[in-house]
């Protein structure tokens, strides 16, 4: 295994023999996970594998029913107060961008801030309208998402994510949902953002983006993670032949 | 190779040329082509409907200004729309409705704009209401009414009248009477069927005479007609034969009556003494008698015929009376007491005295009481316009005027706002006004005493305390800690609150101990500067009710009014508007409820929603008039309208949460998950995401509802309550007003109309324009 110098102590999240099943039927077997300080940790995976499943186990959007899951020192179980805290340090974005019809971009962004974090709403706005620069959309801060196209909708999820000032940011195929020509708008800020130092979990098919910015590269199989590597490492020389004949069908 | 000359490679570099569109798809007659006239069959769909409405609405206006006796609703108007309500209290209703123009002009200007078009309609509109009264005034005669006066009984049918050599009137000081013969009518039967005007019983007789004759005359003429077509079986043509014989055309009625052929002795009296004023022998050729009168009070007209025959007076000047009664003191006079004091009221223009009426040889002198005068005939649409369209207007153009210069100060109050401010702060604004209405109108409508404004203190102080405690309670230092004691203190000082309520402020200052520790939970900072505003509103809060009730004596400013005198448009909105606000919480919760994973108030909320919409609102109502009681014997003495108010609440809360959690449903699952993810609470996630959403997305079937609810009140009238249907049954139901159901029942009719389609008409205008819209990606 690469990485085997990573200690328990310095991981932001760990995730031990994480087990989740929906009725009989478990999705995620056994999965251990341990994901450093700005490391980018893209997951592969043929669909139906438990992807969306782990990464929605970590902010507890589903809740896995054996295990141990612990994000920045705390326990992900029942106690709700540390759901919350845990859930002010996790970004999150969709495939489906998931953002609020009813309000503009500036206030799906100053939402959370003020309600969670009860910020003033100078302090929230300020902070929003600096993340709309980052993204590239400042000029749309007071449309509604319905009027902006789905890279521009996908921008502003991710603002609306960082606006929580998380220290991890999980993305649930973000470019899936998207056409071809804006696929690109979105990668480059993620692309940022990971530079930045962010620490990402990424689900995604963009084998690209994988090789350029991951760190690691986990391979999700029925609901276990079959092979996980270095980039170059897992797209070279990938063992396992489930990996192998992913890797030839998407590449 | 492909070369340019291969004819599938091209690229086209031309302009694109701009055309205009042909001739026939543009423009109006596109338009009717299209719309009218596409195919033969639309065509004949088009006629028909066409037809339908033409007549329809002719025969209505024919009705609305020929036929239609409208003073049943200029004289009841303020019982239609407030009832009975306490006179002395009536401003605070003219200033709950200024209040609503403003909020209404207020809102409009925050979610909205409205055209310049509407504006121009508006100021037009009252334009003509104050304008068109004294032009009518000016350009239309003073209509006429008619007597008749004999020396015979008058016959038509199966009715005779006798002839009154008397009849009384009441007017004003300084009006001029003019009493001459109808000659115009006397020529022929024709002329008389022509009459119109107010008409005194055997006028009209002699009217309805004549129209009988000429009836006659015309189905003989129409037998006549058909038996020569010869176009039936011998057993049509016997039965039409033994008709004809048994019809016989009397001669003409101006004849029998030797109407206008001999000389009229008129006199007027004074009602008081009965001293003739003026009098002439009127014949068809003389000038008529005219008369000012001197003084405001009872008149006698005395007419008598020398021969056999008849005349018909044509006067104008001398109007139907009505004659109110009412118990002395009902009026808050405090001159006359005990017994009975009767009013009487000239129907045409609200001319009253209280003149004794004027007796001969002990008995009452016949008046010209509206029950034997109404107006009759076909009226000309000038005396429509005289009678009716002038007085309404002038009841109803100087509220007009204040409403819209209310509802103008508020559409321009929220444009001051949102220009030096921001649009939120508008926005804010025009929420707590509309959150404000319901509130205002109940307490306005019914009244607070000192008593009520100390427990609304209470209750507001309880949950401001809780809600500070809980935010900020921990973080208060010594300082804070002193000055709190002190308020604690306060309320000792306070007597009205004191009397057993010791008990409960520990309660509460327990209570909000426990929030400030439940509340320290929280980790996030706050500023001082917010935290002592809260505690200082707080403190304002607690005692400035108590200490307003005791300087002001509040019991002096809003006495409670007597419920059962609410009545009309007043009791029906009422009803709704309470009904709506308070059905809003408790159906949102309801909806949220039975949607709760517990399963205890998921449960519950089932069965009440199921139940209540299984149930008819009559039998609700019903429930709550007869069965509460039954429960607790101390609802028994909630007024009525109080349990009607509530039977009509939980009703629709029931409907509404089935509307609200249908709205609930349509919220994709991605929302509250983003929400969660943002880090929002439960409540946090409903209340700023899905509710929102939820609402939006069923505002068509939430302002349907509403506009049933406002039809529904209708029903209380079978639990004895006076809404505006309820009061045009006891309007119709006055002798004076008998037969005039179809006027009342038009009027209230257009009133549901007018409210059910302005909400309807909000409600689209709500999903269309931005701020209702539901924004879907
Ligand atoms: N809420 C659910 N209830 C039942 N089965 C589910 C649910 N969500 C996902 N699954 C199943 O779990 C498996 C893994 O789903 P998912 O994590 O979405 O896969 P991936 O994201 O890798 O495509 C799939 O077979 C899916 O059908
Ligand atoms: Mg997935």
């Amino acid at each position: 295994m690469v990485n085997a110098n990573i200690q328990n102590e310095e991981a932001i999240i760990v995730c031990k023999n994480v087990c989740k099943w929906f009725g009989e039927f478990q999705v995620l077997r056994d999965v251990s996970v341990e994901v450093q300080p700005q490391e980018v940790v893209v997951i592969i995976g043929p669909s139906g594998s438990g992807k969306s499943t782990f990464i929605r186990c970590i902010n507890r959007l589903e809740e896995h029913q054996e295990g141990q899951i612990v994000v920045d020192g705390m326990e992900m179980g029942h106690d709700v107060s540390n759901i919350a805290a845990i859930r002010r340090e996790i970004g999150m974005v969709f495939q489906q961008f998931n953002l609020f019809p009813h309000l503009t971009v500036l206030q799906n962004i100053t939402l959370a801030p003020m309600r969670v974090r009860h910020w003033s709403r100078e302090k929230a706005e300020t902070k929003a309208m600096e993340l709309l620069n980052r993204v590239g959309i400042p000029e749309q801060a007071n449309k509604y998402p319905g009027q902006l196209s789905g890279g521009q909708q996908q921008r502003v999820a991710i603002a609306r994510a960082l606006a929580m000032e998380p220290k991890i940011m999980l993305f649930d195929e973000p470019t899936s949902a998207l056409d071809p020509e804006m696929i690109k708008e979105v990668l480059d800020v993620m692309k940022e953002l990971a530079q930045s130092g962010m620490t990402m979990l990424v689900v995604t098919h963009e084998m690209g983006f994988a090789r350029e910015v991951a760190d690691r590269v986990l391979f999700f199989d029925q609901g276990r993670i079959v092979e996980q590597g270095t980039p170059d490492y897992f797209f070279e020389s990938a063992q396992h032949p489930r990996t192998k004949l992913f890797l030839s069908q998407i590449l | 190779m492909a070369t340019i000359s291969d004819p599938s490679n091209r690229v086209n570099t031309d302009e694109p040329q701009v055309k205009a569109p042909p001739r026939l798809a543009v423009g109006p007659l596109a338009w009717i082509r299209n719309n009218l006239f596409p195919s033969w069959m639309d065509t004949i769909l088009t006629f028909v409907a066409a037809a339908v409405i033409f007549t329809v609405i002719t025969s209505m206006v024919q009705w609305v200004i020929g036929g239609a006796n409208w003073f049943i609703i200029t004289f009841n108007l303020r019982q239609y729309m407030i009832g009975r309500y306490e006179p002395q209290a009536e401003w605070r209703l003219q200033l709950l409705l200024l209040f609503v123009a403003f909020a209404i002009g207020f809102n409009l200007a925050t979610w909205a704009r409205i055209s310049r078009f509407l504006v121009i309609v508006l100021v037009v509109l009252l334009a003509l209401a104050f304008i068109l009264p004294p032009v009518i005034m000016a350009v239309t005669s003073q209509p006429h009414a008619n007597f008749a006066a004999s020396g015979v009984d008058i016959v038509s049918g199966s009715t005779t009248e006798p002839p009154q050599p008397q009849v009384g009137f009441i007017g004003a000081a300084g009006e001029k009477i003019s009493i001459q013969l109808a000659h115009d009518l006397a020529v022929s039967d024709e002329a008389l069927t022509g009459l119109y005007s107010f008409s005194d019983i055997s006028s009209n007789l002699l009217r309805a005479a004549a129209e009988n004759r000429l009836a006659t005359q015309a189905r003989i003429a129409e037998i006549e007609r058909a038996l020569a077509a010869d176009l039936f079986t011998p057993r049509q043509r016997e039965e039409l034969t033994a008709e004809l014989e048994g019809l016989e055309v009397p001669p003409p009625v101006v004849e029998t009556y030797a109407i206008d052929q001999q000389t009229v002795d008129v006199q007027i009296l004074d009602g008081a003494t009965l001293e003739p004023l003026a009098s002439a022998q009127l014949d068809s050729s003389s000038p008529p008698l005219e008369l000012t009168l001197p003084a405001s009070g009872w008149y006698v007209l005395d007419k008598r015929v020398t021969g056999d025959g008849a005349a018909i007076l044509e006067t104008s000047g001398i109007y139907p009376i009505l004659v109110r009664e009412f118990a002395a003191g009902d009026t808050g006079e405090s001159g006359s007491s005990g017994g009975r004091v009767l009013e009487y009221v000239r129907m045409t223009d609200d001319f009253t005295t209280r003149a004794i009426r004027p007796t001969i040889d002990g008995d009452n002198v016949p008046a010209t009481i509206i029950i034997d005068n109404q107006y009759r005939g076909t009226r000309p649409f000038s005396d429509y316009l005289r009678l009716f369209l002038a007085p309404m207007l002038n009841k109803i153009n100087l509220a007009l005027l204040l409403v819209l210069i209310l509802g103008a100060a508020g559409y321009v109050g929220s444009q001051f706002l949102s220009r030096t401010f921001a649009p939120r702060i508008a926005q804010r604004v025009a929420i707590w006004s509309l959150t404000a209405i319901p509130i205002l109108m109940f307490a306005m409508v019914y009244g607070i005493d000192g008593d009520g404004i100390i427990a609304l203190g209470v209750w507001i102080f309880t949950i401001t305390w809780i809600a500070f405690m809980y935010f900020y309670g921990m973080k208060l230092n010594s300082y804070w800690a002193a000055l709190l004691f002190l308020v604690a203190l306060g309320f000792r000082l306070v007597p009205h609150l004191v009397a057993g309520n010791l008990f409960a402020i520990m309660f509460w200052i327990g209570i909000g101990t426990l929030a400030a520790w439940l509340g320290s939970k929280r980790r996030d900072s706050t500023s001082p500067r917010t935290a002592s505003l809260w505690l200082i509103l707080t403190f304002l809060i607690a005692l400035g009710g108590p200490i307003l009730a005791l300087f002001f004596d509040a019991t002096n400013i809003l006495p409670l009014t007597d419920t059962r005198r609410w009545g009309g448009l007043l009791l029906t909105l009422l009803l709704t508007i309470v009904g709506i606000a308070g059905s809003f919480p408790i159906g949102i919760l309801l909806a949220l409820g039975r949607r709760s994973s517990l399963p205890v108030v998921s449960t519950f909320c089932t069965v009440y929603i199921e139940f209540v919409r299984g149930v008819p609102l009559i039998t609700v109502l019903f429930m709550s008039q007869l069965l509460v009681p039954l429960l607790n014997p101390t609802l028994a003495e909630v007024p009525n309208v109080f349990r009607a108010m509530i039977g009509i609440l939980f009703f629709s809360a029931a409907y509404l949460a089935e509307n609200v959690r249908g709205g609930l449903q349509s919220v994709p699952p991605g929302q509250e998950e983003a929400a969660k993810a943002l880090g929002l609470n439960a409540a946090q996630v409903t209340l700023y995401i899905t509710l929102p959403q939820a609402l939006r997305a069923v505002i068509p079937a939430l302002m349907g509802q509403c506009v049933s609810l406002f039809k529904d009140t209708s029903l209380v009238a079978i639990v004895g309550l006076l809404d505006l249907a309820g009061i045009s049954e006891t309007v119709v139901a006055q002798t004076e007003f008998i037969g005039l159901r179809r006027e009342s029942f038009l009027f209230i009719a257009i009133i549901y109309f007018a409210f059910s389609y302005t909400m309807a008409y909000v409600s689209r205008r709500l999903e269309e324009t931005g701020s209702g819209a539901a924004r879907r990606i």
